[in-house]
């Protein structure tokens, strides 16, 4: 292990300063030129979905109205090179509506990172209980949750997602008095958020079960603190680190499940775009005009890959016993 | 007809007569009746599965075509055409001529010819074809068909609506059906309930074929076929793979003066599957055994451009559909007389148009019955193929509904209808709808349609519908009269619950009429008073099928007539 010897010899010649944790943490990401970019990139697009809602309602951006100008031909092919690119529309414009392809990009950015993020607070939260009370309490209630985790893990998500999604959304259409875009957001949010929680359980139990034989759990037991503290106040500040890195790592994961849900034809329901929506149409078009598959397949590509590498980033700082420089 | 078959996004019902509309239509570079090759094999390639191969079951365009030219000859059919559109004639098949109709058009004879045989040699007689007739009326085994019979045919109903016949399996009722359908050495007669003048039109669907009683084995015979055509199935039938059809040595070209029966072989291949883009790049490709190929599936909006650029290889021509928008009647909106008319008023028939692939391959319209169809009234649009947005506004104001109106309006799910919808969407907004869209998919929507309980449900409905023959009598009762259509079940095609005593009225008067122009022609005036007195529907395009053979393939002409599909009599292999 050549690199473990490096480590120890380069931290021999850092003089070590009184520093934070999160001063640590800082410090190392700053180090890692990918991380930073990855950083970078993952604000851009959380922040271009955030304002997206905001520059639609400005005409900065135009994801719905047609512009059937700008398409012709036999199948309605957008004119000109590249799917139709212009300085007006950067990505091309649509086939059979010229509808503007950036506009419905980000505004599929909002969408799909809404329904991710969500659904991966859904599985934070549950994952987090559950992984909490299942270490500590140990015995008969430890096996019973983690069956219970073994058998949700054990569940095929995506079959479940097709069978389930025409009834459910249905039913939601139904007790919102809606059109099937909030309905199709809430069900996958609901379906992946409960899928995913799993991971997260496993994650808080197995370091539950390290840090409640640390001396200060020892020392708030003994001091009589009740069972919701230990938990809460006493254990929850410790699981941030796991909690952020998997939250990083299960969001891409959740945006790429929604897309192929979308491609499957059970995701966000048109006219509404997603990167699921989207891709699902431009697929159809991958040799009559791949600019259509190209420009929102990259963008799919970087978001989700911005995230993965920020979560990996994130575990290496995070974690210092995983310090791979 | 009492229910439109969907397969694969093409809505199946026997297509009608296109005269010169077919636009750019592109001749086959082999087309009209040049002498074919004899020998070959031919390869139909089929990314739809075949429901049914039963002659009584069938009802789906593609296969009353093969059916009717490889192995069930009917009374009468349509003859080939020459070229692309044109419209083909009424003539005798199995029969020596296209029938005789008595004065009161209410008895019909037909008399069966001559050396026409089953592929074991005996003889098909008037009683295959009484017998093949009468398994319509087995509606609880032989599922699916048309059931023309049913209603021509002079036998009492029932207390539930039903026929007193029950069909060959039961017997209920036999010497009913034996008196309305009749034999005398080899001439059948049958008795019609009113003045049928275009039966021998309806005759030339295979439900009205004959069926050896002998080889019935109800719903087991769905996929066997038994031959009295020029080529029989070797083997069995796998669903997904489909089966070969080889030449049946009994039958008698002498017999036939329609099928040529050119090639040795045809081998149907629906392993495809329901991929049509991968069957159209490899009929683009054109590559070995391709080459030899023809396909029944219309070409997908992605490979309109090369199908049109693939010259002399191409069809277009125009399909025998209307696409229309239902209001539904139920509702609290539609209800609502100047809402109907907001809604018609708003459609902004172009953005269909543009998604479902440009002018060239859809047209927009304001009747419902098809150009192709004599009694085509060509109404005018009443506010250009876009709409007027605006001046819906001022009449759904004027309404007494509250702004914005909240609608439902349902299609039946692909990426064409997602884009077509959300640009009629725009506009239907545009006018002070609140437009929620709900698209469902292709295998339960008519069903999804006709359901009691979508009356509360939906305020609008996309729908389909082509003529089963060459008549508007299979366009205007069978979707709007409400006595005939809407029952506890279900509106049945009366999709919307159109239900006026005065249009019922008109329908009865122009149901009278015997001369044939006049009739068609008081068809016509009915479709433009629907359309722009009661907004009861809301026309929205015709569209035009292309299709692509390989470059082998010689005497490839759609016979818009007859299904609207490629005519198997004329077809040959070079090689």
């Amino acid at each position: 292990m050549a690199d473990t010897i490096a480590i120890e010899a380069r931290a021999v010649a850092v003089p070590i300063a009184g520093r934070t944790p999160w001063q640590i943490t800082k410090a190392r990401i700053q180090r890692d030129k990918i991380t930073m970019v990855a950083l970078g990139a993952a604000i851009f697009f959380v922040a271009l979905a955030v304002l997206a809602p905001a520059l639609t309602a400005l005409g900065i951006i135009d994801p719905m109205n047609n512009h059937t100008e700008l398409v012709g031909g036999l199948g309605s092919m957008p004119i000109g090179p590249f799917g139709g690119v212009s300085l007006q529309h950067w990505m091309g414009v649509e086939p059979g509506t010229g509808r503007d392809i950036f506009s419905r990009v980000v505004s599929g950015l909002t969408v799909s990172l809404t329904v991710a993020m969500l659904a991966v607070l859904l599985s934070v939260v549950i994952g987090t209980i559950i992984g909490i009370i299942s270490g500590t309490a140990g015995g008969r209630v430890d096996w019973f949750f983690s069956r219970i985790t073994d058998f949700v893990l054990s569940f095929p998500q995506t079959l479940m997602l097709i069978a389930l999604s025409t009834i459910v959304i249905d039913v939601l259409q139904l007790a919102f008095n809606t059109d099937r875009t909030i309905p199709s957001m809430v069900f996958m949010i609901l379906v992946m958020g409960f899928f995913g929680w799993p991971y997260f359980a496993r994650i808080i139990r197995g370091q539950v079960l390290s840090l409640k034989e640390r001396e200060f759990i020892e020392a708030a037991r003994s001091l009589g603190a009740k069972r919701w503290r230990i938990y809460f106040t006493e254990l929850l500040p410790h699981l941030w680190a796991p909690i952020l890195v998997y939250t990083t790592l299960i969001m891409p994961q959740n945006i790429a499940t929604e897309a192929a849900l979308g491609f499957l034809g059970v995701g966000i329901q048109s006219p509404t775009p997603s990167f699921g929506s989207i891709l699902n149409d431009s697929v159809n078009y991958a040799l009559a005009d791949p600019a259509y598959f190209l420009f929102p397949g990259t963008t799919l590509f970087l978001v989700v890959l911005s995230f993965n590498l920020l979560g990996d980033g994130l575990r290496d700082a995070l974690d210092p016993k995983a310090d791979r420089q | 007809m009492k229910q439109i078959k969907i397969v694969a996004g093409v809505a199946t019902t026997l297509a009608l007569a296109l005269v010169a509309t077919a636009c750019a239509g592109t001749a086959s570079p082999s087309g009209g009746s040049v002498a074919g090759t004899a020998g070959g094999t031919l390869t139909v390639l089929s990314a739809t599965a075949t429901e049914h191969w039963d002659p009584q079951r069938v009802y789906v365009g593609v296969n009353i075509e093969a059916g009717n030219r490889l192995f069930t000859r009917t009374l009468t059919t349509f003859g080939p055409v020459a070229k692309d559109g044109e419209a083909a004639t009424l003539v005798a098949d199995a029969a020596t001529d296209t029938g005789t109709v008595s004065a009161d058009g209410k008895e019909w004879k037909f008399t069966i010819k001559d050396g026409v045989k089953w592929e074991d040699g005996k003889a098909v007689t008037c009683a295959d074809f009484a017998y093949g007739i009468s398994r319509t009326f087995a509606v609880d085994v032989i599922t699916g068909g048309p059931n023309y019979a049913i209603q021509f045919l002079d036998i009492p109903k029932d207390a539930k609506g039903g026929s007193a016949y029950a069909g060959p399996y039961k017997k209920t009722g036999q010497d009913l059906y034996d008196k309305a359908v009749s034999c005398e050495g080899n001439t059948i007669t049958f008795k019609m309930a009113k003045p049928t003048g275009d039966f021998n039109m309806a005759a030339t669907m295979t439900a009205f074929g004959a069926f050896r009683a002998d080889k019935d084995n109800g719903d087991k015979s769905n996929f066997e076929v038994f031959s009295n055509g020029p080529y029989k199935m070797d083997g069995a039938w796998t669903v997904n793979k489909g089966a070969t059809f080889v030449r049946n040595d009994q039958w008698d070209a002498k017999t036939d003066t329609i099928r040529k029966a050119y090639p040795d072989k045809i081998v149907w291949d629906e392993s495809l599957n329901g991929n049509m883009e991968t069957l159209y790049q490899r009929l683009i490709a054109n590559q070995g055994e391709d080459q030899n190929a023809i396909t029944f599936d219309q070409a997908p909006p992605t490979a309109l451009a090369s199908v049109a650029a693939a010259t002399g290889r191409n069809s277009i021509v125009a399909s025998p559909y209307t696409r229309y928008l239902v209001p539904n009647f139920k509702s609290k909106v539609f209800s609502n007389d100047k809402a109907r008319e907001a809604l018609a008023l708003a459609t902004d028939r172009n953005a269909y148009v543009v998604a479902a692939g440009g002018d060239q391959v859809a047209k927009a319209t304001n009747s419902l019955i098809n150009p192709a169809l004599p009694a085509f009234p060509n109404t005018p649009l009443l506010a250009g193929d876009k709409g007027d947005p605006a001046k819906a506004k001022a009449l759904l104001e004027a309404s007494g509904l509250t702004l914005p109106v909240k609608i439902n309006v349902t299609y039946r799910k692909n990426a064409m209808m997602d884009k077509a919808f959300a640009g009629m969407k725009l506009g239907w907004d545009a006018a002070g709808f609140d437009t929620q869209l709900t698209a469902i998919p292709a295998e339960q929507y008519y069903s999804t349609l006709q359901a009691p309980a979508s009356a509360t449900k939906y305020d609008a409905y996309w729908a389909g519908w082509g003529a089963d023959y060459p008549s508007a009598s299979t366009v205007i009762p069978q979707l709007l009269d409400s006595r005939s259509q809407i029952s506890s079940g279900g509106p049945g095609q009366d999709y919307g619950y159109f239900d006026n005593a005065d249009f019922n009225a008109g329908i009865d008067k122009a149901m009278a009429i015997t001369d044939g122009t006049a009739r068609e022609k008081a068809w016509g005036t009915l479709d433009t008073e629907v359309v722009t007195k009661y907004f009861g529907v809301i026309p929205l395009i015709n569209d035009q099928f292309l299709f692509a053979h390989g470059s082998n393939v010689q005497g490839a002409i759609v016979n818009t007539t007859f299904t609207g599909y490629y005519d198997l009599a004329n077809i040959s292999v070079k090689h």
